[in-house]
């Protein structure tokens, strides 16, 4: 059970400490709602680069296939 | 046993300091307080890669496109607490010193738990850091598209059926 409870008391110490510190007024669903939308086109740059990276190894690939 | 472990940890950032020329403090800042959240968001990112590589190579695609707003909700989630220490340990009372109110803390929730400073220091930085990555990993590893072993499994499985 102490696992649990320290990592409980760790979360509220951060959570808590951080929430009043850095961001008095604004509830935590704010917050990761503010995330979520605020990074999203960090997140769709990184899935584009990704897939056009597999894109390109698997069309590699397929060359390499091809010519043996 | 817990003391032993401990100073061995210890050891290590005494030693990874060395080599950047940061004393014990210093070591202990950059990477228990700023790299290890930093650490604990990267390991959420091989999930998106494998469900994109899903998406990229028509496997389960629109489960996988389905399933990628949640990956990154989950990932949003790491984001935000890695914030919110930043936050905490940057803007606090002891505005330079984020070690002693590191410190403080750990010794508080030692304190409340009926524990000692040493276990706490374990169960944050070594147990719970390898549960979020074992746990990102069995993640990962179900995103991934092709799994040798889990193929052959499925395809028996599929055979047996038919």
């Amino acid at each position: 059970m102490t696992f649990f409870e320290i990592i409980g008391k760790m979360i509220d110490t951060v959570l808590f400490g951080g929430l009043e510190i850095g961001y008095t007024g604004l509830s935590l669903d704010y917050i990761v709602n503010g995330i979520y939308f605020g990074y999203l086109i960090y997140y769709i740059a990184f899935c584009m680069l990704t897939a056009s990276f597999y894109f390109m190894v698997s069309r590699i690939k397929k060359k390499k296939e091809w010519k043996d | 046993m817990e003391g032993l472990i401990f100073k061995f940890l210890c050891g290590i950032l005494y030693v990874i300091g060395l080599c950047f020329g940061w004393n014990y403090r210093e070591a202990s800042v950059y990477i228990c307080i700023y790299l290890w959240p930093a650490l604990c968001v990267l390991s959420t990112l091989p999930i998106t890669v494998g469900l994109i590589h899903r998406i990229v190579a028509n496997k389960s695609r629109w489960l996988s496109v389905f399933a990628l707003p949640f990956a990154w909700f989950y990932t949003t989630c790491y984001i935000t607490f890695s914030v919110l220490i930043y936050t905490y340990y940057t803007d606090g009372i002891y505005h330079n010193n984020p070690f002693d109110m590191c410190m403080n803390d750990l010794q508080q929730i030692a304190r409340e738990c009926n524990t000692t400073y040493e276990h706490v220091n374990i169960v944050i930085y070594v147990y719970l850091f390898a549960l979020i990555w074992l746990v990102n990993g069995i993640l990962a590893y179900i995103a991934k598209p092709y799994h040798k072993r889990w193929n052959i499994l499925v395809e028996k499985i599929c055979r047996r059926k038919r």
